[in-house]
């Protein structure tokens, strides 16, 4: 039989003898180290690992065998033919064997099949070799990742830190400017006057002129002598309608001073307490990032973790065009508050950025839950370039990143704790993603 | 006397009332404006200078919706009628590299960090002012109330 040494030929040659098939369960050995092997084998169906046994490491892989790969190899060149390795069989597999002891093929056979002995070999130390660095691969990737989670658990703890200690020093803010509120309520009211107690009480609300408007209310008081540049800039943003005043200030010229006063001590109270407000939520939030052992509650509002993942992330936000929609009538149900509102901003931070750093003109995000029978859904929606098909599948790979600088707080561990948190929930995450659309859904299963 | 403005520029209302109430020191001199947007600050100093009016000084925060402070400098910066303009990156969150572009591609004059200290504030502004009013060539006498007296007085010693 003359012709061209295929694998194909060396297949059906040695490796289809029905009587030299052995059928191997999932996890049969098909080798054992230091025992005698004569026997090259071929797969035909399923997979095979071969594992080396090391007293500190256990066993370790250091080769697959899938079908149309040789078992045996090393064993059956070898002098002694002993095998190194233990051969186990991961899925439920079928192999043919030839032996080269017992078996009788004619010289000419023979001599062919030594023909395809240095094809074997080459490509068994190709997948050996391919296999080391796959294995080594993984390795590197796994302490990465541990590196990271470590560097990430630290800053975590870092910042539990911080916020606990101007925890304290927002408390006393906070509570101070009760007592100091209280007290200038006192003050106003013993000077006995309506007028400038309402002026006050204005005040208190906030300024609710914007600058724009504030500058068109100008016009009216710059047309009154006697007003200073100044008076005339912060009466205008005082929000009291400005026939009124000028009114007040026809009978009692001096009284411009006495209104922007009153107004800017109650406007103050106002902000200071917005401050004072935020700060506190900011540190409680932020204090729940840190917490390395999350507390699952069974009655959580989840409408209260993206509450608080906007509070946090407000620095970002502001910088698009943000919408919270929030279903008002969505159940309770259990999760742990602390890794959601870590979702929620990763979600919203990563669709902001990705607007910011293509320049998306009028960049918009929307975040909004909603409910069904089963699921409490919650999407977060913006217009910016979408996620290129290329990179869909890899979006919830940890170390994957497209971002090459920018404001970057930390504070959003990116997609991979995405994924690993919306999986300890047991809610899926899904994708839907062009141009000027990208949509992130959350689906949290309800308790029944 | 040639009326000069200074253009405070903050997103948020609270931190725009904080600053305009620590600039009103200078308001005898010098007229104020607050906006809080960069969009607002561009129309202002618009009309500012449409007015025939100088706009002195402009003190932007760097984070804010739409475009950033640096948008604002680096505008300023490239436009020849406000080329004498001062100018304060006053911001508790500018990267190094907004930082480095305001300074490379906008020019920036000071950068004061947030929560700012009045008296630095004001020493800052009064520099400024003094440097604006002295490059513009326009009558010192009548701001000496805001001037910085050193940069002056170097400046006369330079120039006689």
């Amino acid at each position: 039989m003359e012709g061209k040494v295929s694998f194909n030929w060396v297949k059906q040659e040695f490796f289809s003898d029905e009587s030299k098939k052995l059928t191997l369960r999932k996890g049969e050995v098909l080798l054992d180290p230091h025992h005698k092997n004569t026997r090259l084998f071929l797969v035909t169906k399923g997979k095979f690992l071969g594992y080396l046994n090391d007293a500190e490491l256990g066993n370790y892989p250091v080769f697959e065998a899938s079908e149309n790969k040789f078992i045996g190899v090393y064993s059956y060149f070898s002098d002694d033919h002993l095998s190194y390795s233990k051969v186990v069989a991961v899925e439920d597999s079928e192999v043919y064997y030839y032996d080269k002891v017992r078996e009788a093929h004619t010289p000419e056979e023979m001599q062919r099949l030594s023909q395809f002995h240095i094809s074997i070999v080459v490509n068994e130390l190709y997948a050996r070799q391919y296999f080391a660095k796959k294995m080594a691969q993984d390795k590197y990737n796994d302490s990465q990742r541990l590196l990271k989670a470590e560097k990430m658990s630290t800053l975590g703890q870092m910042a539990a830190g911080v916020a606990h200690e101007l925890n304290n020093s927002i408390g006393v803010i906070d509570g101070s400017m009760g007592r100091l509120s209280d007290f200038i309520n006192k003050c106003v009211d013993s000077h006995n006057d309506q007028h400038l107690r309402e002026v006050f009480e204005i005040g208190k609300k906030g300024q609710e002129i914007s600058s724009e408007e504030a500058r068109n209310i100008r016009k009216q008081y710059e047309k009154i002598k006697g007003l200073t540049d100044g008076q005339i800039r912060k009466l205008s943003k005082t929000g009291i309608p400005a026939d009124e005043v000028i009114k007040t200030l026809q009978k009692d010229p001096s009284s411009a001073d006495r209104i922007n006063e009153f107004w800017e001590v109650g406007c103050t109270l106002h902000d200071m307490e917005i401050a004072a407000k935020h700060s506190t939520h900011v540190v409680r939030s932020v204090k729940q990032l840190g917490v390395t052992e999350h507390q699952w509650s069974k009655d959580v509002n989840i409408n209260d973790t993206i509450t608080e993942a906007m509070v946090i992330s407000k620095n970002l936000t502001k910088r698009v065009n943000t919408t919270v929609f929030l279903d008002e009538y969505i159940p309770n149900t259990e999760a742990c508050p602390g890794q959601l509102v870590q979702v929620w901003i990763n979600l919203v931070k990563n669709g902001i950025e990705s607007m910011l750093s293509s320049q998306t003109e009028d960049p918009q995000i929307r975040i909004a839950s909603g409910h069904d029978a089963k699921n409490i859904i919650i999407t977060v929606t913006d217009n910016g370039p979408g996620i290129p098909e290329d990179i869909k599948q890899r979006i919830f790979e940890p170390s994957f990143t497209t971002k090459v600088d920018g404001l970057n707080f930390g504070l959003g561990l990116g997609l991979a704790v995405v994924q690993r948190i919306v999986t300890e929930h047991d809610a899926v995450i899904e994708v839907n993603s062009e141009p000027g659309y990208t949509e992130f859904t959350v689906k949290i299963p309800l308790i029944s | 006397m040639d009326k000069l403005y200074i253009i405070c520029v903050d997103d948020q209302r609270e931190v725009l009332n904080a600053l305009t109430e620590d600039l009103e020191v200078f308001e005898n001199h010098v007229k104020i404006e607050e906006c809080e947007s960069v969009k607002e600050a561009w129309e202002v100093m618009e009309e500012v200078d449409n007015e025939g009016d100088y706009v002195a000084l402009l003190i932007t925060d760097q984070v804010m919706p739409n475009n950033t402070g640096v948008d604002l400098l680096k505008k300023l910066s490239a436009d020849i009628r406000f080329g004498a303009t001062k100018t304060i990156l006053l911001t508790g969150q500018a990267t190094h590299k907004d930082t480095i572009e305001a300074i490379n591609s906008a020019h920036l004059n000071h950068y004061i960090e947030k929560p700012w200290k009045k008296d630095d504030l004001h020493a800052t502004i009064k520099t400024l002012i003094t440097q604006f009013v002295l490059d513009k060539g326009l009558e010192y006498q009548s701001y000496m109330d805001i001037l910085d007296q050193s940069v002056l007085l170097n400046n006369l010693r330079k120039t006689t």
